[in-house]
C-alpha cells in the first residue's frame, strides 16, 4: 500500500481536494504520482512543498514546475472541490476500492476519475460499441441493435458520446433500460459534440459520463486520443461497428490490444470507406461480429462470474455504498412503523408481488402498497410495473442487515 | 284493387320500413311475389297458401300480385309470412274494419297455421314507434321482447286463427293487448359470482374494481390456475346495473343477431362475452353473409373477456382497434354497411411467456426471445389502449391457509364503483363521453388538475421510467379513477403512485 493511499483512506475529506488539484494539473501521471510517494507523504504535503522541493525530487522538467506553480497561484483547492461538489460531480482516485478495477490494471491509469452517474457495476462484462462519427445507416442500425441487445442482457455499454455510432449505441441501450458509461476527452461538465446534449441527461440519470479531466477542461484535440485508453481500459470487449483506415477508433484497438482486450469487428461492405479499418482488422484476425444474439450469448458465456467473486463484490458495495450514503437507508427503516418491519422482513429476494406480501404478511392492501411506494421512493425497491416489485440490488445487504437487527429486537 | 300492409326488416341495428301491396286481378290464375327477393322470402308464398288454407281460407283463382317495396332493396327472412298473409286477406275482403294503415305486421307462418318468433323485433317495432304506427302485430314469442319499447300497442299472436280473430274486431283489441311487465335489471343477483370467491388476489381484485369504475381495458398477466378467468367472470357482477336505455342499446343488438327470444326476451345482465382463441374475426369483430354484428357488438356496455389473449390471430387483435377507439364498429359485405356500438371493456387474460412463470426465473426457463415473441404478438396498439394491468401471482395454498384474509364482497365493491361511476358522470356532463378512461389527452389538464408537487411527481417519473407520453397520461387517467373510487376529489401522489404499479410491466415496454 502506497503512502497516499493510507493518507487518503484515513482522511479522505481533507486529502481529496489536493488529490484532485493534483490531477487537474495535468503534469501528474501514474508514473510520477508513484514516484512522488517516495519523497512527500499525502497530497496535501505535496501542494504545500514549494518550487524548490519539488525540484529536489528530480521528476519534473522546468516547464512543469512552472505549470504547478501557476496552478498553485490560481487554484485553490478547497474551493475547486466545493464547487466540483456542488455540480453534482464526483471524484474517485485510484486508491480507493470503487475505482474502476480493470482500469486500474492498465499502464496509464489515471490516478483520479471525475464522474457524474454510477460507475459501472463490478463483475459486469462492460462492452465498448465504438465507431466512425461519419457513418452509414447500416451502421447506426447495427450501434442500435447492439445498444438495445446488450442491455437487455444486462451488460454495460461504454463509449466515447461522439456523434455516430457512439452516440447511437449509447442512446439505445439507455433507452432500452441498460447502463451505458461515456467517456470524455473533456471535463466532464462539458458537453461535447453539442448535438449530444439529449444523451448526456439520459446518462446522467440512466448510466455514466466519466472523464479524467477536470472540471471545465475544454475540449482539445490530443485529449481525445488520450481518453481512448480509458474506453478500452474499462471494457472487456471492444466492439467496432464502422471504422476508417486511419481514425480515433483505431487508435482505441491499439491501445484494447496493448491491454490485452478482446476485439470484436462488425463487417461492413467492401465499396464503404468506413468498412476499410474494419475488413483490415478482419484480415489482421479479430474476431467477427456474425450476428448480434450470437455476439451477446458468446460474450455472455465467456464473461460468467463465478458466484464467490460477486458475493464477495456485493459486501464491498454494500460497504462503500453505506458509506457514501451516510446513514441514509437506515433513516427510512427507523422513520416507518412496525407494520413497515413486518413488511421489509418479508420481502423476497426475487422479484414480487403485491399479493405475494399480503398473503404473507396478512396485513391490508393499502398498507402494504403503502409501504412499498415509500421504500420505491427511497430508491430501494423497484416498480416493474403491474403490481410487481423488485429489491434494488445494492440494498440487499441493508435490508439483511435490518431484519438481523429488527429480530433482534 | 290493391291492399297495402306494412313490415320491417332490419339493417344494421335500425329496423327499415317494408310495404307489402297485393293485387287481385282478372287473367290465368298464379301467385306471383316480386320486390328483389331472397329466396326464403319468395317461399312465403307456399307457406302463405298452405296455411290459410288449412285454416279454412282457400284463395279464389285469381291473378295475384305481391309486391315488397322498396323494390331496390334485398329483402331477407321469414318475417315478412304473416304480413303478406294479412294484405292477402284483406284483398279478398276478409277484415273489413282492419286499420291496416296504423299497423305493423312481422312474423312467420308454418304450414298449420302456427305464428313463430323472428329475429330483430326490438329493432323494427322502435321504428314503428318512432314512425307514429298506433300498434303491432307480432309473435307470441317476441312478446316480451317488443315490449321494451314504450309508446305503441303491442298485438301478439299465436296463429293464423287468432290473427283473423283479432283483424275482425270492429273497434277495441283489449282482449289481445299485450301487458308489458316491468323490467328489472339484475333482480338475479345470485346468479353472478362473488369477488368473495377468490382468495389472495388483493392487487388483482381492486385492479378489477378500479378498471370497472373508470371503463378502462384491463390486461391480467400470471401463470396458469391463478384465477385470472375466476377474476373475469366476476367483473359483470361488479358493475352497476343497467339503465333502461342500456338495456334496450344492447336487446337491440342482441335482437339483430337473434340472441333474443322466449327465454331471454330483453338483455338486463351486463352482457359477458369470453370467446375461444381460435374464434374467427367474423364471430369477434362482426360480418358473415348477412354483416352480422359480432361478440364486440354483443359486450356492449359489458365485458369481452379474451382469455389467453396471445393466443388469437394477430389479425383479430388488431381489428380490435377501431372499436376500443371509437366505440363502434363498421361491418361490410357487398352492398351492406352497418355500424353496430361496440363500447365494451376489454379483459385480457395471458401467460407471461410460453411456460407462464415469468418473471420467476426459479421455474421460468423460457429464453428472453421467446419471452418477448410470446408477448410481441400484442402488438403496440393494442397494449396502447390498455389502462390498466396486473398480474396475478401464485399463492401456495398452505400460505392462504395460514391467513385469514379480509376480503371484499362484490356488493360493496359494486356500491363504490357505483359511486364513482355517478361522479364521472356528474363531472363530465357536458361532455361527450362519461369515463375516465375515455378523457381525451387535451382534456387531462382540464379534469385532473394536479398540483405542483403531483406534477413534479409525474415528471419526475416520465424522465426515469422510461414513461412514454402516452402510459404518461394513462397513469394519470388512473389516478383519477382511483380517487374517485377511493371517494376523494383531489387527485394526490399517493393516487399517482398506485396508478403507476398498474402500467405494463417493463417486458412490454412500460
Amino acid at each position: 500500500m502506497g503512502i497516499f493511499k493510507q493518507s487518503v483512506l484515513k482522511e479522505y475529506e481533507i486529502q481529496m481536494p489536493y488529490l484532485m488539484w493534483m490531477s487537474a494539473s495535468s503534469c501528474i501521471g501514474i508514473k510520477t504520482y508513484t514516484r512522488l510517494q517516495s519523497f512527500f507523504a499525502s497530497p496535501k504535503e505535496f501542494y504545500e512543498g514549494s518550487g524548490a522541493k519539488w525540484e529536489k525530487c528530480k521528476i519534473f522538467t522546468k516547464k512543469q514546475i512552472e505549470l504547478l506553480s501557476e496552478a498553485k497561484r490560481t487554484k485553490n483547492p478547497q474551493t475547486e472541490y466545493e464547487a466540483m461538489i456542488k455540480k453534482g460531480i464526483n471524484i474517485v482516485s485510484i486508491e480507493e476500492e470503487i475505482y474502476p478495477e480493470k482500469l486500474r490494471e492498465i499502464k496509464d491509469a489515471p490516478i483520479s476519475l471525475f464522474y457524474k452517474g454510477r460507475l459501472p457495476e463490478k463483475n459486469v462484462p462492460q462492452i465498448a460499441v465504438i465507431g466512425a462519427r461519419a457513418c452509414t445507416n447500416y451502421g447506426l442500425l447495427v450501434a442500435k441493435r447492439l445498444g438495445e441487445s446488450l442491455a437487455f442482457a444486462d451488460m454495460g455499454v461504454i463509449s466515447g458520446m461522439a456523434r455516430g455510432i457512439d452516440a447511437e449505441a449509447q442512446t439505445s441501450a439507455v433507452v432500452a433500460g441498460g447502463y451505458s458509461l461515456a467517456v470524455l476527452g473533456t471535463g466532464p461538465d462539458i458537453i461535447y459534440p453539442r448535438e449530444s446534449k439529449r444523451l448526456y441527461e439520459m446518462l446522467e440519470r440512466g448510466g455514466g459520463i466519466i472523464s479524467e479531466y477536470a472540471p471545465g477542461m475544454a475540449a482539445k484535440p490530443a485529449n481525445f486520443a488520450l481518453r481512448n485508453r480509458i474506453i478500452s481500459g474499462l471494457s472487456d470487449v471492444i466492439c467496432v461497428v464502422e471504422a476508417k483506415e486511419k481514425s480515433g477508433t483505431m487508435i482505441t484497438i491499439d491501445c484494447a490490444l496493448e491491454q490485452g482486450r478482446e476485439v470484436y469487428v462488425v463487417p461492413g461492405r467492401i465499396t464503404d470507406a468506413v468498412s476499410i479499418g474494419c475488413l483490415e482488422m478482419i484480415k489482421q484476425g479479430a474476431g467477427v461480429v456474425t450476428g448480434i444474439s450470437e455476439f451477446v450469448d458468446e460474450i455472455r458465456s465467456n464473461y460468467r462470474v463465478d458466484a464467490f467473486t460477486y458475493l464477495e463484490s456485493k459486501s464491498n458495495e454494500a460497504f462503500s455504498d453505506k458509506i457514501s450514503s451516510n446513514g441514509k437507508y437506515e433513516n427510512a427503516f427507523s422513520t416507518m412503523g412496525e407494520n413497515f418491519g413486518k413488511i421489509v422482513l418479508n420481502l423476497p429476494v426475487d422479484s414480487f408481488n403485491v399479493d405475494e406480501i399480503i398473503v404473507k404478511t396478512g396485513l391490508d392492501y393499502g398498507e402494504v402498497l403503502l409501504a412499498l411506494l415509500s421504500l420505491e421512493k427511497e430508491k430501494m425497491v423497484n416498480n416493474l410495473g403491474a403490481g410487481r416489485f423488485s429489491i434494488n440490488k445494492p440494498c440487499l445487504d441493508l435490508i439483511d442487515e435490518f431484519r438481523k437487527n429488527f429480530l433482534a429486537s | 284493387m290493391v291492399y297495402k300492409v306494412f313490415s320491417g326488416t332490419v339493417g344494421g341495428i335500425f329496423g327499415d320500413l317494408i310495404t307489402v301491396e297485393v293485387d287481385s286481378s282478372t287473367g290465368l290464375p298464379c301467385l306471383d311475389m316480386i320486390g328483389l327477393l331472397g329466396s326464403e322470402v319468395r317461399e312465403a308464398k307456399e307457406r302463405v297458401r298452405v296455411s290459410l288454407k288449412n285454416n279454412g281460407i282457400n284463395l279464389p283463382p285469381m291473378r295475384i300480385t305481391v309486391n315488397l317495396s322498396p323494390a331496390d332493396e334485398h329483402k331477407e327472412g321469414a318475417a315478412f309470412d304473416l304480413p303478406i298473409a294479412t294484405a292477402l286477406l284483406g284483398v279478398f275482403g276478409y277484415i273489413p274494419f282492419f286499420d291496416n294503415l296504423n299497423t305493423l305486421i312481422i312474423g312467420e307462418l308454418s304450414l298449420d297455421g302456427e305464428v313463430k318468433g323472428v329475429k330483430g323485433i326490438l329493432p323494427i317495432v322502435s321504428m314503428a314507434a318512432k314512425r307514429g304506427f298506433k300498434q303491432v302485430i307480432i309473435p307470441k314469442d317476441n312478446a316480451a321482447e317488443a315490449g321494451l319499447v314504450n309508446g305503441i300497442d303491442i298485438l301478439p299472436v299465436n296463429s293464423i286463427g287468432e290473427l283473423l280473430g283479432l283483424l275482425s274486431c270492429t273497434q277495441q283489441n283489449g282482449d289481445f293487448l299485450y301487458e308489458r311487465v316491468s323490467i328489472e335489471p339484475n333482480s338475479e343477483e345470485e346468479s353472478v359470482p362473488d369477488f368473495l370467491d377468490v382468495y389472495g388476489q388483493e392487487n388483482a381484485k381492486r385492479a378489477a374494481a378500479i378498471a370497472t369504475a373508470g371503463f378502462h381495458h384491463l390486461l391480467m398477466i400470471g401463470p396458469p390456475g391463478t384465477g385470472k378467468s375466476l377474476i373475469a367472470k366476476r367483473i359483470p357482477g361488479i358493475m352497476p346495473k343497467l339503465t333502461y336505455e342500456e338495456s334496450l342499446e344492447i336487446s337491440t343488438i342482441y335482437s339483430v343477431a337473434g340472441k333474443l327470444g322466449k327465454n331471454l326476451p330483453f338483455v338486463t345482465k351486463r352482457p359477458f362475452w369470453s370467446p375461444h382463441s381460435s374464434s374467427t374475426s367474423q364471430a369477434i369483430i362482426g360480418g358473415g353473409q348477412k354483416a352480422a354484428p359480432g361478440l364486440v357488438s354483443l359486450s356492449h356496455h359489458g365485458i369481452l373477456f379474451l382469455d389467453e389473449i396471445p393466443e388469437f390471430k394477430r389479425e383479430i387483435l388488431d381489428m380490435l382497434r377501431q372499436p376500443l377507439e371509437d366505440g363502434q364498429v363498421t361491418v361490410s359485405r357487398m352492398k351492406k354497411n352497418y355500424t353496430y356500438p361496440a363500447g365494451f371493456m376489454l379483459v385480457g387474460a395471458m401467460n407471461p411467456c410460453p411456460c407462464g412463470y415469468y418473471p420467476d426465473r426459479s421455474r421460468c426457463n423460457c429464453t428472453t426471445p421467446q419471452i418477448m415473441r410470446y408477448t410481441g404478438r400484442l402488438s403496440g396498439p393494442i397494449l396502447d389502449r390498455i389502462d390498466i394491468c396486473v398480474e396475478v401471482s401464485r399463492i401456495s395454498p398452505e400460505e392462504l391457509e395460514n391467513r385469514s384474509l379480509k376480503s371484499e364482497n362484490s356488493k360493496d365493491i359494486r356500491e363504490k364503483v357505483v359511486k364513482a361511476v355517478e361522479t364521472q358522470r356528474k363531472r363530465y356532463i357536458t361532455e361527450a363521453f362519461n369515463y375516465n378512461s375515455q378523457i381525451p389527452a387535451w382534456k387531462i389538464k382540464e379534469y385532473v388538475p394536479l398540483g405542483d408537487k403531483e406534477t413534479a411527481f409525474m415528471n419526475s417519473l416520465y424522465d426515469s421510467k422510461k414513461f412514454s407520453l402516452r402510459s404518461f397520461y394513462k397513469a394519470i387517467r388512473v389516478a383519477r379513477t382511483i380517487a374517485d373510487y377511493d371517494g376523494e376529489d383531489n387527485v394526490t401522489i399517493k393516487h399517482l403512485a398506485e396508478a403507476t404499479c398498474f402500467r405494463l410491466p417493463d417486458y412490454f415496454g412500460g
